[in-house]
């Protein structure tokens, strides 16, 4: 996984020769699923929401950092029933890549490719429980989206992700990833 | 492909040739002096049958220990732990060490059995053989393995059948002839109660079992059957097979039979391993090495009584070396010892006296291992609860009083060997043991939680001649009523503990919880103030029981949470009465 983020790392440095002409704040929200059946049938799926900061690098280049929060869901689990508590959080560094699809006069279309750093936190609020899980685990980020400028620098987003998180924090494996349909709204600065 | 064989050749002829010559000078002492004299009365060439006892178990014995218990099934585990035997197995569950038995597999003629309570094999060879076997640095001792004759009792007119006696109206089963016999005993007392030996696995070690599709036999639970003259699983007699199986029939027909009206014998409803150690193809012709092989299938097998109407003194081969009576000191004799080790992993040992009658000079006239502390040798009376004349009698050599108890061994009935609704009336301490032996099973069955020791304690406390022991008659007449109820202790252990292992998922990891239930145990009325839970993980080897909970009497159930791997316990529980007296545990394994 390190790797993976020299790599990109490695990659905006090379075009740095390009020009970089701006940079974008904005936030998404919308819908999480999570993969994994077990999990999904005591916690479901859920709204998530994401800040970003966008560098574009070059035209054909653009770096984002941005948060994944909101998914914070509280459920009765085990034969007991205990009150518990799982969310997961996560930063995403990408790499979004303009596609020639598309291309209308306000809206445009992208690839994204990242890496992102997810913290995983379960709490059973019982007195019998002696261990509960707070780990995080690199994972990889891939989606796509669409554009949409209203005017000046104001736009909106439309995106589709995926992020894979398999984790094994003791004797189970579980899905923790799951699809992302997020909505959202930037602003473009010029620089 | 040769040189590889050429190399361990090689390596084969380099370590023979230096165990060999390193052992020249020990070879002498190694044999025993039995064995020596056996050599001089034979020709070059003959057959011996020998002991052949190894110095060690060689390296990581505590590993294998570890090893051996994964071995054991629970019910022999739950008899150890009646027996105190925390630890649960020792240096003599840990086997034979493989390589020292292919080491001496190229001399002999045939390995007959590997003892690994004894750390010996028994084997067929020639002198050659021995002497040269007895130069390895790991052979300890050769010995040989003595061979018996076992005298059928001498009655000098044909006996009488005991009286049928009628039933009373408060005697649930109709005995038919047998009535007697067990009534004598006490035992259709406890049948009334609903006793008859249910689960309560007993190992009979006899000559053979015929005909066990016999109406009074038909009913059988047999777990597990094996031969250990001929070595496979069939003890009924074969052609061109050793042994005869006619004593066995009627040893199990009079412990167990059922046929209402004919045979009730005393511990019908109990479980069965049938092991064949005696080849009594000629006369009743018994080795001492196939006993010890059946005593330890029945340690393996979770037995909790052995009932052996075998016993071992006179030497039938040579007539000169036999066990004499100074012999018969509960230590000596290799089925004593065997018997012994028995006995410390939690097996009631149930033995006929012998039927050898008095001895003109006062000495003992028992047979092994019936001498043994450890093994309650049964004496016969006839059905007035006279002791017959051809009873053996003690003490033995180191002055303890045997016979233990007694119980009929004269015009005993039982099923017939031959046909399958037939009876015979049949003579002999060989059918006092298994009446005794039944009589145990069900005191047992009462008493789930005592050991071996305390069974005997309490037949003995209560038998007819309870304090006036003498030898005999020892301790007297068997009450099987009085021995179940006997006050050994003043608290009693919880009854059926059990064990179930549930899952509980979090997601993440799965946390085990086990869920002990058990039931109050009648015999101590309101007198339980709580209950005394503790575990012991297995794994951790000796570690000893912690106290995981104390809880009230009325809770029967109690989940123990939090074990957030899968771990094996070993869980034990204790009564508790108003006095802070705690009872003998209970154990249970999941």
């Amino acid at each position: 996984m390190k790797k993976l983020v020299i790599l990109i790392f490695l990659v905006f440095i090379s075009v740095q020769g390009a020009n970089a002409d701006w940079f974008t704040l904005g936030i998404n929200a919308g819908y999480r699923y999570l993969d994994d059946r077990a999990l999904g049938e005591i916690y479901g799926d859920g709204y998530v929401f994401e800040p970003y900061l966008r560098y574009a690098f070059a035209r054909s280049l653009i770096l984002e950092l941005s948060y994944e929060g909101g998914y914070k869901k509280r459920a009765p689990i085990g034969i007991f029933q205990e009150d518990s508590t799982l969310s997961v959080t996560g930063i995403q560094l990408s790499a979004i890549v303009p596609l020639p699809i598309l291309r209308l006069r306000n809206v445009s279309t992208y690839f994204k490719l990242g890496v992102a750093y997810y913290f995983y936190k379960q709490d059973i609020d019982s007195e019998f429980v002696r261990q509960q899980v707070d780990h995080r685990k690199w994972t990889t980020v891939i989606g796509g989206g669409m554009s949409i400028n209203l005017f000046r620098g104001l736009f909106l987003t439309a995106e589709v992700k995926s992020i894979p998180l398999r984790v094994k924090p003791f004797d189970i494996n579980v899905d923790l990833g799951g699809i992302r349909i997020l909505f959202g709204i930037g602003y473009q600065f010029w620089l | 492909m040769i040189k590889s064989k050429l190399f361990k050749t090689i390596f084969l002829i380099l370590f023979l040739g230096i165990v060999i010559t390193s052992g020249i000078s020990q070879k002498d002492e190694k044999i025993a002096p039995r064995m020596k004299l056996s050599f001089e009365k034979k020709r070059q060439g003959d057959k011996f049958i020998a002991w052949i006892y190894f110095r060690d178990k060689g390296p990581g014995t505590l590993q294998k220990m570890e090893e051996a218990r994964v071995t054991l099934n629970l019910k022999s585990l739950d008899r150890r732990l009646r027996q105190g035997m925390e630890s649960l197995v020792d240096e003599y569950d840990v086997p034979v060490y493989r390589p020292y038995v292919d080491s001496i597999e190229q001399f002999v003629r045939r390995i007959r059995h590997t003892s690994r309570w004894l750390n010996a094999v028994s084997v067929e060879a020639t002198r050659q053989s021995l002497e040269m076997i007895a130069q390895f640095r790991f052979v300890e001792k050769v010995d040989e393995v003595l061979v018996f004759s076992f005298r059928d009792p001498v009655v000098e007119k044909k006996p009488e059948p005991a009286p049928k006696t009628s039933l009373s109206e408060s005697i649930l089963f109709d005995y038919g002839a047998s009535f007697t016999q067990v009534a004598q005993l006490n035992v259709p007392a406890l049948h009334n109660m609903g006793y008859s030996g249910r689960g309560v696995l007993i190992c009979m070690l006899d000559g053979g079992f015929n005909n066990l599709e016999h109406e009074a036999l038909d009913h059988l639970d047999i777990v597990a059957t094996w031969d250990f003259v001929n070595s496979d699983s069939n003890v009924f007699d074969e052609a061109g097979q050793m042994g005869n199986g006619d004593h066995g029939t009627n040893t199990l027909g009079t412990i167990a039979g059922y046929e209402p009206g004919e045979l009730v014998g005393p511990a019908f409803g109990a479980s069965f391993l049938l092991g064949k150690t005696e080849n009594s193809e000629y006369e009743r012709h018994i080795e001492e090495d196939h006993w010890i092989a059946g005593a330890e299938w029945a340690d393996t097998q979770g037995a909790d009584i052995i009932s052996s109407s075998l016993g071992y003194r006179d030497q039938f081969t040579q007539g000169e070396e036999d066990y004499s009576w100074q012999d018969l000191d509960g230590n000596t004799t290799v089925v004593a010892k065997g018997a012994n080790i028995a006995a410390s992993r939690g097996i009631l040992i149930v033995n006929s006296a012998g039927n050898e009658g008095l001895s003109l000079s006062g000495r003992n006239t028992l047979v092994s291992p019936s001498d043994s502390a450890h093994v309650l040798a049964a004496g016969a009376v006839n059905f007035q609860g006279s002791r017959t004349r051809f009873s053996s009698v003690g003490p033995t050599a180191d002055g303890r009083i045997k016979p233990d108890v007694m119980a009929m061994g004269e015009s005993v009935y039982s099923a017939s060997p031959t046909d399958v609704d037939e009876y015979e009336f049949i003579n002999g301490t060989s059918f006092s043991c298994p009446l005794v032996a039944g009589a145990a099973a069900l005191i047992l069955e009462v008493n789930p939680s005592w050991s071996n020791q305390d069974i005997m304690t309490a037949i003995r406390s209560t038998a007819s001649r309870f304090d006036s022991p003498d030898n005999s008659n020892g301790w007297g007449i068997v009450d099987a009523r009085k021995a179940a109820f006997y006050p050994l202790k003043s608290i009693h252990a919880p009854l059926h503990f059990t064990v179930s292992r549930r899952e509980n998922n979090y997601g993440f990891f799965i946390q085990y919880m086990d869920q002990l239930a058990w039931a109050p145990n009648p015999r101590n009325g309101n007198q339980v103030v709580s209950y005394r839970v503790y575990a012991k993980q297995l794994e951790a080897g000796g570690q000893s029981f912690v106290l995981i909970g104390e809880v009230d009497a009325q809770t029967v159930s109690f989940l123990r949470r939090g074990l957030l791997q899968e771990e094996n316990f070993l869980y034990k529980i204790t009564s508790v009465n108003a006095a802070g007296e705690e009872s003998d545990p209970n154990f249970t394994l999941l």
